[in-house]
């Protein structure tokens, strides 16, 4: 059979959609935007502390009731260079940018979030960060622009 | 849970595009539909029915059909109204991800070639108190410019004027 094609068929696909965070994340949110404060939730069974917050201890699975206030300052675990474009409509904006995984002084576990004012060459595993807020914050998690180096006092 | 406690809700529109060949046959009816604004359909070789929309294979005698325009019938776009529905159910577009507005008239129309055919029956203001089965209908494109290749070129159905 000849093989023709007389028309590719343009599709797009709309879907709107609401995603209620669940209280333990709208409290960690709310605290975020309203204060510029960062809290985590402890488990009373085994001490681990949570950021971001969970609910259940994974570990233990005993419910985290515990709200520990956190620095916003951490270190950082690691990192990357995001350079792969795979549709602006999927990323929270359009490459390169650099991601980091930053476990907040006090807290056990790790936040992934943007790293800003630095550069690749720059960033070394194990270095001080802080977090950078934004001015008009709306509940989520982008309320942090991003982490960056802490300068040594010169 | 504290009941004055805030619930945070995070919404978004997840957009997504896409592009696929419609292929010989499907493809073909499209880009006449598109273009030309006009319906076609392929005569079954073996058995003499229309296909609608044109098919590779005769689903009811499985002889192989040829390929455009060879066997290819161009249909009149005129009829009659068989039955017709008025939807109230608000549904969403899926490719605006809006909810299209309701209520709107569905048809049911025999095309002069004796095929049954199901779209949108218009204009707006139709006035369901005039409809009657069985009235002739012809088939409304939209305007050039704001067709895709797809069944919606098609805007609707509308009753043939003057012959109530």
């Amino acid at each position: 059979m000849k093989t023709r094609e007389p028309l590719q068929v343009l599709g797009r696909l709309y879907v709107p959609y609401a995603n209620w965070v669940g209280e333990t994340t709208s409290q960690f949110l709310c605290e975020l935007r309203d204060k510029r404060r960062l809290r985590g939730t402890g488990c009373s069974e085994c001490g681990k502390v949570f950021m971001p917050p969970r609910s259940v201890c994974p570990t233990c699975l005993a419910s985290l009731e515990t709200w520990v206030d956190l620095p916003t300052t951490g270190l950082l675990m690691t990192y990357t260079s995001v350079h792969y474009s795979f549709g602006r409509e999927y990323q929270p904006m359009d490459p390169p940018y650099l991601l980091g995984i930053i476990r907040l002084d006090g807290a056990d576990t790790g936040l992934c979030h943007f790293l800003g004012e630095t550069s690749f060459e720059e960033l070394r595993v194990g270095m001080k960060v802080e977090a950078v807020f934004k001015e008009n914050r709306e509940g989520n998690i982008l309320d942090i622009a991003y982490f960056r180096p802490i300068k040594a006092a010169s | 849970m504290d009941i004055e406690k805030e619930l945070l809700c995070q919404r978004r529109t997840l957009k997504i595009r896409f592009r696929w060949s419609a292929g010989p046959y499907l493809g073909r009816f499209l880009l006449e539909l598109k273009e030309e604004g006009r319906l076609w359909v392929v005569r079954c070789p073996g058995c003499g029915r229309f296909l609608l929309p044109p098919r590779i294979v005769c689903a009811q005698c499985y002889t192989r059909t040829p390929e455009f325009p060879e066997h290819w019938v161009r249909l009149s776009g005129k009829g009659t109204l068989v039955d017709w529905e008025r939807v109230h159910y608000p549904q969403m577009d899926p490719e605006t991800g809006t909810v299209r507005p309701e209520p709107y008239l569905h048809g049911t129309f025999r095309l002069e070639e004796g095929l049954l055919f199901v779209h949108y029956l218009g204009p707006e203001d139709v006035q369901e108190s005039d409809l009657r089965v069985g009235l002739p209908v012809e088939m409304v494109m939209k305007p050039l410019e704001e067709r895709e290749g797809k069944m919606t070129d098609i805007h609707y159905f509308r009753i043939v004027e003057g012959r109530r």
